[in-house]
């Protein structure tokens, strides 16, 4: 790469410094939005909210779930704010966790623990030449939405019944229009089909403390697709369990063997006792030997069956003496 | 008794195998997408 000249760096240079100021002025706007009492007032609601409160014991927060008048109040200083800041300042970035794919926006306005509120929109290019969705998906949170402004159609869901590998599903049309307000929990979920322009919907999402799996379900027979774990946490620990087994790190098969053991969720448990097998088949064995001996532990079972397995495959694994497992 | 060697991709699964987080697409429910990157530190100590 060629060097830059002088006069370029101090381009690059000032360049830098230009998009770092402009940053600074939509932060500054942000951080003055949420310093504004009206926003603070509302953010202390939020807190209590994301403490475990019913919404209707969150005052504000529950007036601007329900009336677009306090909602657009709120939410003008930011909106109008950011939108005249980023024409001055167009290489700033939004300072919000934002995403934009496909003609649907999410911004995420305040946030306090498992608890956020977030403005979302579609746009009728979300829907472009797409059909309409042959699934739907049921998280494990509680929601609340305000439709801000626009108009809409689509489809709630409800889970009425469970079987082994299917759900019966309770399936209605809605018309969403400025002033619709809904509620959802696990069991409720909802699918917009088509917006006439746009539609603005004003989310409050809160999650549990251990959140469980987002389930997939086919909307015409209700068969499940798509299980995802609903808990970041242990999906990152998960990971970190395969990572270090395909690393092979014999060092690290004791840790695991105490992760297998201990209380955390089921599939990180699982994975955890797998990575030790592999990595060293004394501590593996040794933890899974544990597992067997857990009543009433979801895992007794496949090890039991895991455990068959092993000493038919390697009897001399039944032989050697035991070892304790670090829980 | 010596190392066995067992290789993981014959320990099986559970029955109720589950997808990482964020692993269903959520367009259509318009969810903030935390998929995107795991940081990891590793310390290694000279003995």
């Amino acid at each position: 790469m060629p060097r830059l000249m002088r006069s370029d760096r101090v381009r690059v240079r000032s360049q830098a410094i230009g998009a770092m100021s402009s940053q600074s002025v939509v932060e500054r706007l942000r951080d003055q939005w949420r310093g504004s009492p009206p926003v603070a007032q509302l953010l202390e609601s939020l807190e209590a909210y994301a403490g475990g409160n019913p919404l209707d014991d969150c005052a504000i927060l529950a007036e601007c779930l329900t009336s677009t008048a306090t909602a657009r109040r709120l939410l003008s200083p930011l909106i109008d704010g950011l939108c005249a800041a980023l024409r001055d300042h167009p290489f700033a970035h939004v300072p919000l966790r934002h995403r934009f794919a496909r003609g649907v926006s999410v911004l995420e306005l305040v946030r306090s623990a498992g608890a956020s509120m977030s403005l979302v929109v579609y746009e009728t290019a979300a829907f472009d030449g797409r059909e309409a969705a042959p699934s739907i998906a049921f998280a494990d949170e509680e929601r609340h939405e305000l439709c801000l402004s626009g108009a809409g159609s689509g489809r709630i869901a409800t889970v009425v019944g469970e079987r082994e590998d299917r759900v019966v599903l309770d399936v209605r049309s809605l018309a969403f229009e400025q002033q619709s307000i809904l509620a959802f929990d696990c069991s409720s979920s909802r699918i917009i089909d088509r917006v006439d322009g746009h539609l603005a919907i004003l989310r409050l999402a809160r999650l549990p403390q251990s959140p469980g799996p987002t389930r997939e379900f086919r909307l015409s027979d209700g068969r499940l697709l798509h299980c995802a774990s609903g808990c970041r946490r242990d999906s990152r620990d998960e990971m970190a369990v395969a990572l270090l087994g395909r690393m092979n790190r014999r060092d690290a098969a004791e840790p695991l063997a105490a992760i297998a053991c201990g209380k955390g969720a089921e599939h990180l448990r699982w994975q955890a006792v797998r990575n030790s097998l592999a990595l060293d088949s004394l501590v593996g064995f040794a933890a899974l030997e544990v597992l067997v001996g857990k009543d009433g532990d979801e895992l007794s079972v496949p090890a039991a069956k895991l455990y068959r397995q092993l000493v038919e495959q390697y009897p001399e694994l039944a032989r050697t003496e035991k070892q304790p497992c670090l829980t | 008794m010596k190392h066995l060697s067992i290789d993981l991709n014959s320990l099986p699964g559970l029955d109720t195998q589950q997808g990482l987080f964020g692993s269903i697409a959520q367009s259509i429910n318009a969810s903030l997408d935390d998929r995107v990157l795991v940081v990891m530190t590793y310390l290694y100590e000279a003995s």
